[in-house]
């Protein structure tokens, strides 16, 4: 696993020494843009400097040596990303029923040829999410698309984030069944896991707190020489402090300690009022950054959502397949409720195959169909979904200082002629329509 | 939408809508007759008047500002330039269009959708198992579905007989037997057929025998059935329309060696029907296009490979009438619309997608005469849009069943 991490990260740096060796800056002028973070800009140029974009505006000054290409009035949004992807994953990987140390990253076959057709409509950006059966599938990974070099055998995607996010779920019904019961043990189950580990990260604190004594004590000069009179009962002496010895690590635990500490966020699926009302719980008493997944009930829980800065990654807009009990109440127009209270949403097509990532812009048109702005919508494809993610310090809308992830389309980003043109990651060209 | 009322009716706007449809109907009526006494009735009183800035008849090219008038559940006038009867109800929307129809589904009757002990039975019909109550109907008509053709499943060879529902208030039976379901796939390791060959030879026989007029012999039958009670004359009765070319028969044939067995078998026995769930139709179209057979396309989703997504397009290109069906609640009604904007992506035209919808379920169903287009004489029955027919972002304003006005929203679920 850390061997095939480290093969990664090589070809990350190969390929990021490659992408970034661009010394010529691109100018893309004539521009509808929307950059998500801000209003539409009717004709604009968006400058793109060793990739990143440098300058976005109506007004923007192109150096000399800059390759200038005239998008001619085209639209320019940012490159879409997907909040729950299963590109590079095959059905085992996504099964559920993992362990929290298993990194999907380890698991994703990164040169899936399925992510060029992912490319080819703007997906340039994607959280690749375990299964959420079981209470945990384990952690979920990001990875951003290039192109690889023709006749290089270089992979499809280079990690952005691994450990994203802790994957898990509550009252999921196996083979269409569920009961209270089942319900009450998988919340027990997850709070079980969390009680150990911080179980586990009390014996560490309490190890390093020890440890800390104790070099304090061996680096203390030795004390003069004990009264010559020992004690007259001959009671023995004190042994000199013992070495504390270091817990032993635990992989699992260590994903745990960091949900616990909030450096990763904890996704948990929970379609019932009562699985979501658990989950909050959870969030509540361990302190979790939560976020909730297919929450299919949750339109009257809204506002409190909002409230509690607990955000969604919804999807997909219609459910797949034959009823499940999770989303027989289902009703497409709580996406609408859900962005109308403020809740920071992301639109998915959340398939169990890879490929149906391609379909992002066409899930989030649907919603927009029951009642979710086109520029919320919007912003659940690129910003909001980055955001969640925790990534928009790199990505999700186009800002000077971002990666230039950048889509052409043909007309604006809900009509449905709207064809994908250019897609540019890092500044580099990697898809271009025929 | 807009909606502007046509008389000074005090129209209280918390009243529910039935209430006040039954309170404005109660009006109207009285209206009419205390017109119709005084002799100066009032001429639109009774009818229900859509103006749409485009209106899709299907059957017809789009009509910009159309307006659609509807009488007693019918439509009387569609056109362009028609003047709106003073009194008429009237309704504003963007985009009109004919109520969808589903050529195929398992609407208030999934769980129950086939007699699995015997893989013969053209004499079961699935209307006998339908549900009114069901939830997913009501779903199914606010996703725009007015029309649907509810069908036994798969598993058996002669399945049984289906049935055409119009949704709404209260489902409405339009056809009793509207086509026999017929599975090439139906091979079952537990009885016969265990083999396609066995599925074929099993229908070759029973389409002999009942052609004879000689009962039609469970060959099926395991040993511990062998006394199951079977009304043998039922199944020659329910057999003959089809062998005569009264009632179409609708062939589960998913691969293209299945859809070539489905054409061989109706060009021995002139059966008319339709092929269904064909999805390697685009690998034999030319065969399908000279058989002139429908084909009835299983919805879209995102996860679908591109041979799926590709084959309506390809289809319509060799000239072969494509419709899509729901199967739900197997999938989401709403996968229709889905099904079409996918398949319009994919390079399918938008009139052709349109009328996969409407017009092409209608034909395949024997029901062409009631919906599918918007025509004087036609079902009321139209899905109004506030944009374009084939955009997902359009949203649904309003369903018009027979006349009624069902808007969506509220409680989903029914």
């Amino acid at each position: 696993m850390i061997r095939l991490s480290a093969l990664l990260l090589l070809i990350t740096l190969l390929a990021g020494s490659v992408a970034f060796a661009q010394t010529v800056p691109i100018a893309l002028t004539g521009a509808r843009v929307y950059p998500v973070c801000g209003p539409m800009l009717a004709h604009a140029t968006v400058l793109i400097v060793d990739g990143k974009i440098t300058a976005v505006g109506p007004n923007v000054t192109i150096p000399g040596n800059a390759r200038r290409i005239d998008l001619q009035g085209a639209t320019l949004i940012p490159g879409l990303v997907d909040a729950r992807s299963s590109l590079f994953l095959s059905e085992g990987d996504i099964a559920g029923n993992g362990s929290p140390e298993q990194d999907m990253l380890d698991a994703a076959d990164l040169f899936d040829q399925d992510a060029a057709k992912v490319l080819a409509q703007g997906v340039t950006t994607l959280y690749l999410a375990p299964g959420s059966r079981g209470s945990v599938g384990g952690t979920g990974a990001i990875v951003k698309l290039h192109k690889p070099a023709e006749g290089s055998g270089e992979a499809w995607a280079e990690p952005l984030k691994p450990r994203a996010a802790l994957q898990c779920a509550l009252g999921l019904s196996a083979n269409g069944r569920s009961s209270s019961l089942d319900r009450l043990n998988s919340y027990e189950g997850l709070r079980t896991l969390l009680r150990g580990a911080q179980q586990y990260q009390k014996a560490f604190e309490r190890y390093t707190l020890d440890l800390q004594n104790y070099e304090k004590q061996q680096k203390q000069p030795p004390k003069p020489a004990p009264s010559p009179a020992p004690p007259a009962n001959g009671a023995p002496q004190a042994p000199p402090p013992a070495k504390p010895t270091r817990p032993r690590s635990v992989p699992a635990q260590e994903v745990l300690v960091a949900a616990l500490k909030r450096e990763i966020p904890v996704r948990i699926e929970a379609h019932h009022t009562d699985d979501i009302l658990n989950a909050l719980r959870l969030a509540e008493e361990f302190h979790l950054k939560l976020i909730l997944e297919a929450p299919t009930e949750c339109a009257a829980l809204a506002g409190e959502l909002a409230r509690r800065n607990v955000s969604v990654v919804w999807g997909p807009t219609l459910p797949e397949g034959p009823p499940r009990l999770e989303t027989l109440r289902d009703h497409p127009e709580t996406t609408a409720t859900l962005a109308k209270a403020g809740v920071t949403l992301a639109l998915t097509p959340n398939s169990r195959s890879g490929r149906a990532s391609r379909f992002l812009r066409e899930n989030a048109a649907l919603a927009v169909g029951y009642g979710v702005s086109p520029d919320q919508a919007l912003r659940a494809i690129t910003l909001d979904a980055a955001r969640i993610l925790g990534i928009a310090d790199r990505v999700g809308s186009i800002q000077i200082g971002k990666d230039a992830d950048l889509v052409v389309l043909t007309a604006d980003p809900w009509n449905p002629a709207a064809q994908v043109a250019r897609v540019f990651v890092n500044g580099s060209e990697v898809y271009t329509a025929k | 939408m807009r909606e502007q009322p046509e008389t000074q009716r005090a129209e209280q706007k918390d009243f529910s809508e039935r209430f006040t449809r039954r309170a404005f109907c109660g009006l109207l009526m009285a209206g009419a007759a205390l017109a119709c006494r005084e002799g100066r009735a009032a001429p639109g009183a009774n009818t229900l008047a859509i103006r749409a800035e485009t209106l899709y008849p299907v059957s017809g090219p789009p009509i910009h500002q159309g307006v659609v008038l509807v009488r007693e559940g019918k439509i009387t006038t569609v056109g362009a330039n028609v003047a709106i009867p003073p009194g008429a109800r009237t309704l504003e929307v963007k985009t009109a269009l004919p109520g969808l129809v589903d050529p195929h589904s398992y609407l208030g009757c999934l769980y129950e959708t086939e007699e699995g002990v015997d893989a013969v039975t053209p004499e079961l019909r699935i209307r006998d198992a339908f549900d009114r109550s069901d939830p997913a109907l009501g779903r199914a008509a606010r996703a725009g579905i007015t029309t649907t053709c509810i069908m036994p499943g798969n598993g058996n060879v002669l399945a049984g007989q289906g049935s055409v529902f119009r949704l709404g208030d209260a489902p409405q039976l339009l056809r009793d037997y509207a086509a026999q379901k017929v599975s090439l796939t139906a091979v079952n390791a537990q009885r016969n057929p265990t083999s396609r060959a066995g599925a074929l030879a099993l229908l070759r026989r029973a389409f002999d025998s009942a052609g004879k007029g000689q009962a039609v012999s469970s060959v099926s039958q395991t040993n511990l059935l062998a006394d199951f009670p079977t009304s043998l004359d039922e199944r020659v009765h329910a057999l003959l329309p089809i062998l005569q070319g009264e009632r179409p028969v609708f062939l589960h044939a998913p691969t293209a060696d299945d859809i070539e067995n489905a054409l061989r078998l109706c060009s021995d026995y002139h059966l008319k029907g339709c092929l269904l769930h064909a999805v390697e139709a685009f690998e034999v179209c030319e065969e399908i296009h000279k058989s002139g057979m429908p084909v009835i396309l299983s919805p879209l989703h995102y996860s679908d490979n591109d041979r799926t997504l590709t084959n309506a397009a390809q289809l319509a290109k060799a000239g072969v009438r494509v419709a899509f069906c729901s199967d739900a609640p197997l999938s989401d009604p709403a996968s229709l619309r889905l099904s079409a904007a996918l398949a319009v992506k994919f390079g399918l035209p938008t009139a052709d997608a349109l009328r996969a919808l409407t017009l092409t379920p209608a034909e395949a169903c024997g029901i062409a005469d009631r919906v599918g287009s918007l025509s004087v004489g036609k079902d009321a029955d139209l899905l109004l849009l506030n944009g374009d027919p084939i955009a997902l972002t359009s949203r649904i304003e309003g369903v018009v069943i027979g006349g009624n006005l069902i808007r969506p929203g509220g409680d989903y679920a029914r």
